[in-house]
């Protein structure tokens, strides 16, 4: 199973820097993720305007093509809820 | 028309004349306010030949026709001036509280030229200007003149430099309300070489609005669009911008050591998030700004202060592999108060770093150290020892001891925290700045890595111009409003135009604005031209072109400049050598340039 790291706003909602999750991939590790913390959704926003950032491995993940990438134990999965800064 | 004042306030320290002068209003329109209009006034102002650091050399201070109407973030103002660290056209701007109160005096810009035989500071009163004795300033670190020129919240206003602008330092920074920078670029040394210590400001002016009901009904949409942005109303005023840390390191784009490595280890520690866990008091804003991305911190040895931004964090952490906030915090403190600007304060330090562990520089300098930042701080300020060769900045630092290609700058001005050979077109953006090496300039950032508004690939190189025009010509725009760029993160560019339309009465399109901000960009180009810049110096450091990333999911990778490049002069309507061409310049109304 891979682990999952947590960032910022996220660390308040789950508790946890990191856990590790369930799931053959992205999209299955993140439906445990909203079943458990049922406020992750909301983190998941409206494209174009914001969202959540993936990074699988230092590759940023895009949602709309790659949910269904296989993950493993060997992953790391950073999510990162919607920041801005410069 | 409303919106601006009208007039400018035009001081010569030489001969103690004060005058005041109509603002052209044509070129008001054209290049609005701040970064805009101050690059217009000084291309009439400061021809090639001039050294800036000579009395001929002007500051000018610009507000703009949004500033101080309380429109989301309408408090901040501009510096432009002739560089003396790149020699290159300059602009700074900043926030907090004394733009907004320029703006009160009732005047559209102040322009400081010439040099008094002693230190003065200037004291606006309403339309009532005075050049002070600063005898008993003089000397005095930025805290204490703040305070002793009587800073008073929104009432008065304190702007000055500290020791390292009186020592000439080309890394110095104009600092306003105690913490705040004009900061890159040097204008602080400007400052200096005027023996102008401060400028106090005090208005009740308000500014006309020529639809108030349309304007009010601006403010009311942005700050419903502010606060339903997660951007402006959750990840800024909780983290602060230091929150992009471990995203920044994760992907392998955080320049570290020097940029002799593109990931650092110790990212977690210096973060947005390890920092609200620890030394974070509290959050804060500027004038008129519900964002409230302030950090205030403290330390045993600082108190209360302000920040670390994320670029500073990273300039004093991870570019000089130092993973103790507290010695962060302390020594962005410092260079404040000192009047540095911290990028190229801490980036300058991780030359010095580098240059000692190749054995070019005898010096106890390592990376890591953090116990020697304070010290080699107020070397640099004083002009002590080594710190006599850093207050000059990291390129004439490295170039003194042999090895130019170790400052990690373009045209002479230090780079930011993105270690380009991860973000490609970041290396664009960087190398094209106009002002030297600047993420503020433009910023690939949301493209490349947040996917704001779409994500786009960061290693792909064809197409990568038109996407770091868009950027540049847009933070031209905000820039020249004058607003803080936060705000494009909740509200569009059409916002702005339709702002801008119900302060001042004429009818600014959301296309007005791009071609305002590429107009800008435009003059800041013949502007380095005609000072001597060629397409050559669009360039990067060596190092970022020819040696391969060594870390992570960046590992191998080098920026691909060339290809950009010509996409970039081709997409600009520029001829091959980087000129914009005679139908370029009349597009955009600037053919009598």
């Amino acid at each position: 199973m891979p682990v999952v790291m947590f960032y910022a706003t996220l660390r308040q909602l789950t508790g946890e820097k990191k856990k590790i999750v369930p799931g053959a991939n992205l999209r299955e590790i993140l439906a445990t993720l909203e079943q458990e913390f049922p406020g992750l959704q909301a983190f998941h926003g409206e494209a174009g305007r914001f969202r959540t950032t993936i990074v699988v491995n230092g590759t940023i993940i895009n949602p709309e093509i790659a949910m269904d990438i296989p993950v493993s134990e060997a992953d790391r999965i950073d999510i990162f809820p919607p920041i801005a800064g410069g | 028309m409303t919106g601006w004042n009208e007039k400018i306030l035009d001081i010569d320290l030489t001969s103690g004349s004060i005058k005041t002068y109509p603002l052209d209003m044509n070129m008001a329109r054209l290049f609005v306010g701040g970064r805009g209009l101050g690059g217009r006034l000084l291309w009439d102002l400061v021809g090639p030949g001039v050294d800036p650091l000579s009395p001929d050399n002007v500051l000018i201070f610009t507000n703009g026709p949004l500033t101080g109407t309380a429109y989301q973030t309408s408090n901040r103002f501009s510096v432009s001036t002739k560089s003396p660290l790149s020699g290159t056209i300059l602009d700074a701007n900043s926030g907090g509280f004394w733009g907004m109160q320029l703006k009160r005096t009732g005047y559209a810009a102040l322009i400081v030229r010439g040099r008094s035989e002693k230190p003065v500071y200037i004291e606006i009163k309403g339309e009532q200007a005075s050049i002070q004795n600063a005898a008993e300033t003089w000397g005095l670190r930025v805290s204490e003149v703040t305070n002793k020129l009587g800073q008073d919240k929104n009432r008065r206003n304190v702007l000055c430099i500290g020791p390292a602008g009186e020592k000439l330092s080309r890394i110095a920074a104009i600092m306003n309300d105690g913490q705040r920078a004009l900061g890159r670029g040097g204008s602080g040394a400007v400052m200096g070489s005027k023996n102008l210590k401060a400028i106090v400001v005090e208005g009740n002016q308000k500014t006309e609005i020529s639809d108030p009901e349309r304007y009010k009904f601006m403010v009311y949409e942005t700050r419903k669009l502010l606060a339903a942005s997660p951007l402006t109303s959750q990840a800024l005023p909780e983290f602060g911008t230091a929150v992009m840390m471990n995203l920044v390191n994760n992907v392998g784009a955080l320049a570290t050591r020097n940029h002799q490595h593109n990931m650092f280890e110790g990212a977690e520690a210096i973060s947005g998030e390890t920092l609200s866990e620890t030394y974070l008091v509290k959050n804060d804003a500027c004038w008129a700004c519900p964002i409230h991305c302030t950090r205030i911190s403290k330390t045993g040895k600082t108190g209360e202060v302000e920040g670390p931004e994320f670029q500073t964090a990273w300039a004093f952490g991870a570019q000089c592999g130092i993973a103790d906030l507290e010695a962060i915090i302390e020594a962005n403190y410092l260079c404040n108060d000192l009047g540095f600007d911290t990028i190229s304060a801490g980036s300058t330090v991780a030359c010095a770093m580098e240059l000692s562990e190749k054995g070019l520089v005898d010096s106890d300098l390592r990376f890591g150290r953090a116990d020697l930042l304070s010290s080699t701080l107020e070397d640099m300020a004083y002009r002590r020892g080594l710190g006599v060769d850093m207050a000059e900045g990291s390129w004439r630092l490295a170039k003194q001891y042999g090895a130019p290609e170790l400052s990690m700058s373009v045209k002479g001005l230090e780079m930011p925290a993105y270690d380009p050979r991860g973000m490609q077109g970041q290396g664009l953006l960087l190398a094209t700045s106009n002002r030297g090496a600047c993420h503020m300039r433009g910023n690939m950032l949301g493209l490349e890595v947040l996917g704001l508004p779409k994500l786009i690939d960061r290693f792909q190189i064809q197409g990568k111009s038109s996407y770091v025009i868009l950027n540049q010509n847009s933070n031209a725009a905000i820039d020249s409003l004058v607003l803080c760029k936060f705000t494009s993160m909740g509200v569009a560019d059409e916002y702005f135009a339709r702002t801008l339309s119900a302060v001042t009465g004429i009818q600014y399109a959301t296309g007005d604005m791009i071609k305002m901000g590429e107009r800008v960009w435009n003059l800041e180009r013949l502007y380095n031209l005609r000072a001597g810049f060629t397409s050559k110096d669009d360039t990067l450091p060596s190092r970022l072109l020819n040696e391969p990333a060594p870390d992570g999911p960046t590992k191998g990778w080098v920026v691909h400049l060339e290809p950009m490049l010509k996409e970039y002069y081709r997409a600009r309507g520029w001829d091959a050598n980087g000129v914009p061409t005679p139908q370029k310049l009349a597009e955009l109304e600037l053919k009598e340039l």
